[in-house]
């Protein structure tokens, strides 16, 4: 079971990473962070049924919602095309929120 | 009104009745005879006496001991049960019992219980007529013991009849629903599509017209009847020439040549009511299989009057076959808004129709396409469908309804709220009816979020109890099977739109 549950993590990785535009999380950690928390909760449920015994029928309902809303935010950022501030300055900040735990 | 030679005499209590009484006999005859219907069944309902006439008495006595012997019931059969029996003007059975498949109407098995309580009801009042005249010669000659029995005897007979009406339910049989259009338009009832006028209902019955008369078609997914059926199109609001135009662009765009020959127009010249009677020797004639009516406001029946109405859909019922009325709308007043609005005059159309719909422009629609979506208002059989959202293209000399990619406006607005719900959820905010309203406050009014909420409860969210009389609206999430539920056409959706894996569908197969 973990195989194949290894598999439908790397075939959901491997094409939402050619998707992902550059400093798609530094404009959702500043400009939608509802979402960015969304997201980050459903890497969260991925790692608890990866590890534990989560059934392969869950975990793709839970990789369908996260490809989604992944899309979702994709699409809105691609729309808006910008962030507002530097991307370094963004990036360092949201490292330090998840490393000091403060956003979520 | 049989033209073997057999002259009836009407009763004086008024030959229509009776004539709608021999005829709804001989439909129940011959449903026996041609095994439509199961004689136990009438037998348990009717006896001998309840037929107005000695012949129709004496078919039904020859089905009795029919059944007695456990032989089939069938125009042989029954033939040579009577051959024994004496027919009431001393001519032979065998011409009359033939006759009797020309003259019965279609019906549908829906209807037939319906017929044999008309005939019971027929016989009532024939009972009661004739006491009423022995009532009034007692009255004249003061004979106050008859007067008294007779009165008992009226009473009686109400009584019985009262019985007669109840049923055990274990009793009865079920049959299986058959429908036009799948789900939506009833098979043997009335439905009404209403809308303001100019919308394309008339290119839409045209549409629903030509795909059933080819059979084994579908309209938006959903089935017609396997098998071409003859429709007619009783038409008072457009002349042949016209009709015959509109069909032929319907068909070009269906790839057909040419319209199909089984689809009939008839224009009246008479009232609806008027013209009924002679429908029901068409629809016989014809062997037509699905009216369309267009439209009820131009047909002379007063939408107004209750009693027009009631007597009109009874009559519509009775003709046993699936018939569509397109019907206008009363325009929207200031403050009004569309889809409140009902068909056009008594509120009783909309309660006598089986099925109904009212057809509107969906915000989102182009001149052309115009988005056209048909809101299911009322279902007797069923639960209401989800909008029928349809393009409908003017390309030249064709006319083309497809399903439409545009979400209807309900659907648009379900999806608001869940998104509403979603972000208190996210926020940590307890998603109460007011804080939803505050959300969704500059985009849909309060008493809409409301009813949405009402409306989305069970398939987008679910509502929780909170603290004390609270009511936490919870979205269907992963847990409990949001994405995997039939009825989610939103996130169903959202699995083509944003381009999910096919690996990471629920029916995938393994990788392993």
């Amino acid at each position: 079971m973990s195989n194949e549950k290894q598999k439908l993590l790397d075939i959901t990785f491997d094409r939402l990473s050619e998707k992902y535009p550059s400093g798609l999380y530094e404009w959702l950690y500043t400009n939608k962070i509802e979402v960015y928390r969304k997201i980050f909760k459903l890497e969260d449920k991925i790692n608890e049924n990866f590890n534990s015994k989560g059934s392969v029928q869950d975990l793709k309902m839970i990789l369908r919602e996260y490809w989604i809303e992944s899309m979702k935010a994709i699409i809105n950022f691609k729309e808006c095309g910008h962030i507002n501030v530097s991307l370094d300055e963004a990036r360092s900040e949201r490292i330090d929120s998840l490393e000091t735990g403060h956003v979520l | 009104m049989m033209d073997d030679g057999q002259n009836l005499e009407f009763a004086s209590h008024g030959s229509l009745q009776s004539e709608e009484a021999q005829q709804t006999e001989i439909n129940i005859l011959e449903a026996v005879m041609s095994g439509k219907m199961d004689f136990s069944t009438v037998k348990g309902q009717l006896e001998s006496s309840d037929f107005y006439t000695e012949d129709h008495q004496k078919i039904f006595q020859a089905f009795e001991n029919l059944l007695r012997k456990g032989e089939p019931i069938d125009i042989l059969t029954v033939n040579n049960e009577l051959k024994s029996v004496r027919r009431t003007n001393g001519w032979d059975w065998t011409q009359y019992v033939l006759s009797i498949q020309d003259y019965a109407l279609p019906l549908g098995t829906k209807n037939l219980d319906h017929h044999i309580r008309k005939i019971k009801t027929f016989s009532l009042n024939r009972k009661l007529w004739k006491d009423a005249q022995k009532l009034t010669k007692a009255v004249e000659n003061e004979d106050i013991d008859q007067m008294i029995k007779l009165i008992a005897d009226i009473s009686d007979f109400q009584i019985d009849n009262t019985r007669d009406e109840v049923v055990i339910l274990a009793d009865q049989k079920i049959t299986p629903r058959t429908w036009l259009l799948e789900d939506a338009i009833p098979d043997c009832y009335p439905t009404i599509i209403y809308g303001a006028g100019g919308l394309g209902k008339s290119f839409l019955a045209l549409n629903l017209a030509i795909l059933t008369c080819i059979g084994g078609q579908k309209f938006l997914k959903k089935n017609l009847p396997p098998e071409p059926r003859n429709v007619l199109l009783v038409d008072y609001e457009l002349e042949a020439s016209e009709q015959a135009r509109r069909a032929q662009q319907i068909a070009k765009g269906l790839n057909l040549k040419n319209v199909p020959s089984n689809l009939h127009y008839f224009e009246p010249k008479e009232n609806l009511s008027k013209i009924l009677p002679g429908l029901r020797r068409k629809i016989k004639s014809k062997e037509i299989g699905f009216i369309i009516l267009d439209s009820l406001g131009a047909s002379g029946t007063d939408g107004e009057s209750v009693h027009d109405v009631v007597n009109l859909f009874t009559k519509l019922r009775d003709l046993g076959v699936a018939t569509l009325i397109l019907d206008h709308q009363s325009k929207t007043q200031m403050g009004e808004r569309y889809d409140n609005k009902t068909p056009f005059g008594s509120v009783y159309k909309g309660n006598l129709a089986r099925s109904v719909f009212q057809l509107s422009k969906n915000k989102d629609s182009k001149n052309n396409p115009v988005t056209l979506q048909l809101k299911h208002k009322k279902s007797n059989f069923g639960r209401l469908q989800d909008d029928l959202i349809f393009d409908m293209y003017f390309e030249g000399d064709r006319v083309l309804l497809t399903e439409s990619t545009v979400k209807s406006d309900e659907t648009k607005e379900l999806e608001k709220v869940f998104e509403a719900i979603k972000e208190l959820e996210d926020k940590g905010v307890k998603a109460i009816q007011k804080e939803i309203t505050d959300v969704l406050k500059n985009e849909i009014g309060r008493d809409k979020v409301i009813k949405l909420l009402e409306d989305g409860k069970g398939k987008y969210w679910d509502l929780m109890p909170g603290n004390r009389t609270e009511k936490i609206y919870k979205t269907r999430n992963l847990e409990n099977g949001y994405l995997s539920n039939q009825d989610s056409r939103f996130l169903k959706e959202d699995l083509k739109k944003y381009d999910v894996p096919d690996e990471l569908l629920e029916d995938s197969p393994n990788l392993d």
